[in-house]
């Protein structure tokens, strides 16, 4: 893997399985200007049993998504048909990486995204003008500068909008006419003004329902959208082997080749798992912090501490810097979190400890560090 | 699983061959796949005798499942009573059993029975009867487990859990249901009948295959199949072409049957009994609750219905469209602003999903996904997944039964119809019909009320009590009238029809089952309320019964509350058999007295109950000090007030009991008043913190004795002490149970305790009370108003600027 690149796009990481692929693709029906066939697609992101055949190779094709199976099949259907597609639910829960790779099986292209922001404009999503050259030639195909809708629908590719609820209403409203009559109006071009969508064009949102500063999408976007409420992990064995999935990745990336912990992962699923249900496994009633206990949050906290571990100590997961981590994380939206973390280790941590024993055990030993 | 799949090995261990004398047939119940090969087999095979998997002891009912003015769904209402103590110890009172077969057009075993009778053939259930399967199964197993309601035909063997688990991680399908239309549904619609059967078997071998031997006899599955072998056998020898239409599970068994490991038992002839009744499609719902075969059944009848209709090669597609244009109608109706494209994209998702999860046409599972993806605007939360409310709706079906006529009527039902007709009651009325009861002058009166009060523990949904006095909350007793509202509806017979087992008339039902609901009453206070019901259904014949039972529970309940609660129970029996005309019946004055005494030796310790629990100590106090303040429990008044005096002995006691308490002593012996003013004077002239729990013992007090304020003067000017040293913060807080105090008062007991408090400050009585308002004075106050409100509007946005 290329370690010039910080983040590689979902293409490039996944470049090997998406050629196999498209050899075993051949046969398959697929959609015009369709990458792959919605069953290679789904192929994909939930992975195969078996490694695949493409020609005289076998190439095993990675579970990218782990939740909801019939989920990422309804999500491909959409885009298939004429309606947009809508992502939403809290942070976290991996919308913008089905987004992602969603666009990179079927357009090849996961780049072409706007991000949404408060300061998002209408020309950042649409179109802009080199202004140098529509001064000195006026307006012409040339001085316009395509934005990522413009190009979706110019090459037949997909369109992302990541939180799109994060833009003002009437920014928003601009895809209206566009995801239903598939045609952009440019009316500084005259008669060449019209740009039709090329089959293949479809826009992915994703969107935020619980972050402060939000803005409700109408009823008119809504109509156009499917939508898809992608739920947080319910299991924790699962949650657990995606924080441990995610952290290799990075791990890889930076370099990093101390081997991953199993039972600090195991914590730190349980921990999260528990706190965002409000119970805990043995069934004691938990108040949930406000802040957001999503897994892209306990695996940024696995992160931080392995990489405590890798550059200042032995390399290896401490449970005191882990419980500093979760401080970090957790103590965002309110002081009271806080103290909800701690009832949270004074009841369940102090159990599972005089229960279990080992990690656990260290782990409420570490508590002092809840500060 | 894979080898099994592939479809060679079950065809060996089960041939199914349309030359063999005897054709076995696998089905799974409520599956209209199943139904749908079977006709073709039915027609190819050309029977001369069909038998099928039920209870032996129905087969006279065939005829009214098969009769053309039989509507499904329908079921067979099976019951067992273990009179002579098969199943239960000797001493235990005996046991019930009930179990529903439920049957629907698209039911293997409908259609086979059907078929049968259409063509003047024999139709035949061969299980063993209800009560045999009872007494072959082990205590707990099967359809002696402790669930609510049994189904005959449950699926449970065909959905264990280790498989549906294997089975969504092989095939990536989200559970067994979605597992079973894509195979065998959707897909089985593909196949021929023999590879639709093949496939039957592989799966059904698989699943005994990895069901352990000793669970298929404890729950009786291996001595039903020997005997359904026994009645195949029997069949084959006088028929040339018997088809056998079974439960897929069992082909195994019936082609190798375990010698039957149990005696034949001889039963009573009226010890079982079965009958028809009409069924609901939710009650038939698998995800009702229990399991009763396939969910969806109104989807699934649809499907059923669109496959015998002239186009049925489109069959599943139809329905899946018809349910998206149902649920969006009634959306819409119901205000939501769903647009037909909406539903052309949701059809077209459904489409495309069936295409991508190679399925040959869109299913239920389809459906559902397609009205999550295109109905539901917004984050499918509770408040957005009214969609999918209103599908689960449609796809369960709201259907009722009908049976034809000259079905089976139980005698229940038949003693509840005479009673109705005795007693002149109404039963082809739609509205609800009202009546007033006369109970303690007129005997026909007093016993339509005994018959309604056993209809409504019953719970059939007839009769509904309005008001007179109640006996079970023991209020309104002054009251001398009853009046009820009643009203007859076919869910009254089927809910007849489900007490059926424990007696033949409304007074034996009733009995048996308060005989049960009292051997299974774990707190004294329920054991009293069932004995006060049994009065009021007239059910003296228990009396003895229930008492001794009675008995047991006051030595065993420990809970003062409850006890408490039996004592109020037991009081009003005993003061009310004289009114009803029961005196005599029961000796309910001893009960009671034991009763008082469990109640006496846990008194004293109730001086730490919380603020929770402590009106209930109070009313439990006066209570006692009103049942010793009858002539017959005249004896028991000094062992209460001796409790009495422990009690407020009790340091620390709650406030409140602590004044109400003293207040009785009071009532019982005057000279208490002097220890109770100094008491008074502890709390409202003590510390801050006792004085703030003076209004909690002022409402205790004046609650038992409320004429000690109106008697003596210095209990007033204490008050009064009080009330004026409060500072105001302290006084709203002691506000809520001051108020509680003065509410124990007449309005003219209030009007002169003011007056002496006036007196106290110099004011006369007449001062205090509010002069009405001048009318001048009124008239000139709205224009004021009016004035002020005109000034102020000529203030327009000034407001803002400023």
């Amino acid at each position: 893997m290329e370690t010039s690149v910080l983040r590689p796009q979902a293409e490039q990481r996944y470049r090997e399985e998406l050629e196999a692929l498209r050899v075993w693709d051949q046969g398959n029906r697929k959609p015009q200007n369709w990458q792959l066939s919605p069953k290679a697609v789904r192929l994909f992101i939930l992975g195969s049993r078996q490694p695949i055949r493409c020609g005289e190779q076998t190439v095993t094709i990675q579970k990218k998504y782990l939740g909801n199976d019939a989920l990422v099949e309804r999500c491909v259907i959409t885009l298939a048909g004429n309606r947009g597609l809508m992502l939403v639910r809290e942070p976290g829960t991996a919308k913008t990486m089905l987004s992602e790779l969603l666009s990179a099986a079927i357009s090849g292209c996961s780049t072409n995204t706007v991000q949404g922001t408060a300061g998002t404009t209408e020309d950042m999503i649409k179109y802009s003008w080199n202004y140098a050259l529509l001064l000195a030639e006026g307006p012409s195909r040339k001085a316009l500068v395509p934005a990522p809708l413009y190009v979706g629908m110019e090459k037949g590719i997909l369109t992302r909008f990541e939180e799109i609820t994060r833009t003002p209403a009437e920014v928003q409203d601009s895809l209206i006419s566009v995801l239903s009559d598939k045609v952009l109006n440019i009316p500084e071009l005259g008669d060449d003004g019209l740009l039709f969508a090329k089959p293949g064009f479809n826009v992915i949102g994703t969107a935020n329902t619980r972050d402060k500063g939000v803005n409700e999408m109408s009823s008119a976007l809504k109509r156009r959208f499917n939508f898809e409420t992608v739920q947080p992990v319910r299991d924790v064995a699962l949650e657990k082997q995606i924080i441990l999935n995610e952290v290799g990745a990075l791990a890889a990336a930076a370099g990093i080749t101390q081997p991953l912990d199993e039972e600090a992962a195991q914590l730190l699923a349980t921990t999260y798992h528990e706190l965002r249900e409000g119970i805990s496994a043995s069934g004691q009633r938990l108040e949930k912090p406000s802040a957001v206990m999503s897994t892209a949050e306990a695996i940024s906290v696995y992160f931080q501490t392995m990489m405590t571990g890798w550059y200042y100590e032995d390399g290896h997961m401490d449970e005191e810097c882990l419980v500093e981590n979760l401080v970090g994380a957790v103590a965002k939206e309110s002081e009271e979190d806080m103290d909800k973390l701690a009832a949270y280790f004074s009841t369940v941590v102090r159990d599972k400890a005089q229960q279990e024993g080992g990690a656990w055990e260290r782990y409420y030993q570490a508590r002092g560090r809840l500060k | 699983m894979g080898t099994l799949l592939s479809g060679e090995r079950p065809a060996e261990i089960i041939p199914f061959s349309l030359d063999q004398p005897v054709l076995y047939y696998p089905v799974r119940h409520h599956s209209p796949a199943c139904a749908w090969h079977l006709e073709q087999v039915i027609r190819r095979y050309d029977p001369q005798c069909i038998l099928v998997e039920g209870p032996e002891n129905a087969n006279d009912l065939i005829s009214v499942l098969t009769d053309p003015g039989t509507k499904t769904p329908v079921a067979l209402y099976y019951a067992y009573r273990d009179d002579r103590h098969l199943l239960c110890q000797e001493d235990e009172e005996p046991e019930r059993f009930c179990c529903y077969y439920p049957f629907l057009d698209h039911s293997p075993e409908l259609v086979a029975l059907r078929a049968a009778a259409d063509r003047g053939i024999p139709g035949q259930f061969i299980d063993l009867s209800y009560a045999e399967i009872l007494l072959a199964t082990k205590a707990a197993q099967g359809l002696r487990s402790g669930e609510e309601k049994h189904n005959y035909a449950s699926d449970r063997y065909l959905t264990e859990e280790r498989f549906q688990e294997l089975l969504r991680q092989k095939t990536g399908l989200r559970g067994f249901e979605e597992f079973w239309e894509k195979y065998f549904e959707t897909g089985g619609m593909e196949l021929s009948d023999e590879a639709f059967v093949r496939q039957m078997n592989a799966y059904c071998l698989l699943v005994r295959q990895n069901t352990p031997e000793s669970l298929l006899e404890e729950d009786g599955c291996l001595a039903r199949e020997a005997h359904m072998a026994q009645c195949i056998q029997q069949a084959a020898a006088q028929y040339q072409r018997v088809l056998v239409v079974a439960g897929g599970f069992h082909i195994w068994g019936l082609l190798h049957p375990t010698p039957s490991p149990l005696p034949p038992q001889k039963l009573p002839a009226n010890a079982q009994w079965v009958y028809p009744m009409r069924y609901t499609m939710p009650a038939a719902d698998a995800l009702s609750g229990y399991a009763s075969g396939m969910p969806a059944p109104g989807f699934y009848h649809q499907v059923w219905a669109a496959l015998h209709s002239e186009r049925p090669e489109q069959a599943w597609t139809t329905v899946v469209l018809d349910a998206l244009v149902r649920t969006g109608r009634r959306l819409r109706k119901d205000g939501s602003l769903l647009s037909v494209f909406d539903e052309t994209s949701a059809f077209q998702q459904a489409q495309m999903l069936a295409e991508l999860r190679e399925k040959p046409e869109p299913g239920l599972y389809e459906l559902q996904d397609a009205v999550l993806s295109c109905f539901v605007k917004g984050e499918a939360n509770l408040s957005g997944v009214e969609p999918l409310r209103v599908l689960r709706e449609l796809t369960t079906g709201q259907a009722v039964g009908e049976l034809c006529d000259g079905a089976l009527v139980p005698p229940l039902v038949k003693d509840f119809d005479e009673k109705c007709r005795r007693f002149r009651l109404t039963k082809d009325a739609a509205s609800k019909q009202e009546i007033t009861l006369s109970i303690f002058s007129q005997p026909k009166h007093r016993a339509i009320s005994r018959f309604f009060h056993q209809a409504e523990f019953l719970e059939c949904g007839f009769a509904q009590w309005r008001k007179g006095p109640d006996l079970v909350r023991r209020r309104d007793r002054n009251l001398i009238r009853e009046r009820w509202e009643y009203r007859w509806s076919t869910s009254v017979d089927v809910s007849l029809i489900e007490h059926a087992v424990s007696g033949a008339t409304m007074e034996e039902a009733c009995a048996t089952e308060l005989r049960q609901k009292m051997a299974a009453a774990v707190r004294a206070e329920e054991g009293a309320r069932l004995l006060v019901q049994g009065f009021l259904m007239g059910m003296d014949d228990q009396a003895h019964t229930l008492a001794s039972r009675m008995d047991q529970l006051l030595v065993t309940d420990g809970e003062f509350a409850s006890l408490c609660g039996a004592c109020a129970s037991l009081s009003t029996l005993e003061e009310w058999q004289v009114q009803y005309g029961e005196q005599g019946g029961y000796d309910y004055p001893a009960l009671l007295r034991r009763c008082f005494g469990r109640v006496l030796q846990l008194l004293p310790r109730m001086n730490s109950v919380d603020d929770h629990g402590v009106r209930k100590v109070q009313q439990a106090c006066m209570l006692l000090y009103q049942v010793t303040g009858r002539e017959t429990f005249a004896v028991l008044r000094p062992p209460l007030i001796e409790a009495f005096q422990r009690l407020v002995g009790q340091n620390p006691i709650h406030p409140a009991l602590h004044g109400a308490v003293l207040g009785l002593l009071y009532g019982d012996d005057s000279r208490w008043k002097e220890k109770i003013d100094k008491i008074a004077e502890s709390y409202l002239r003590g510390t801050r913190n006792m004085m703030l729990l003076s209004a909690s013992f002022l409402q205790g007090l004046f609650y038992t004795a409320r004429d000690l304020l109106l008697v003596d003067r210095s209990f007033l000017c204490r008050m009064d002490t009080l009330l004026t040293t409060l500072t105001d913060q302290d006084f709203i807080a002691l506000l809520p149970e001051l108020r509680l105090a003065f509410s124990y008062f007449a309005p003219m007991e209030t009007d002169r305790i003011a007056q002496l408090a006036a007196a106290l400050h110099g004011a006369k009585g007449g001062t205090l009370r509010k002069k009405g308002i001048d009318p001048e004075a009124y008239t000139w106050g709205e224009r004021l108003d009016a004035w002020v409100a005109a000034r102020l509007d000529e203030f327009p946005g000034k407001g803002d600027e400023g």
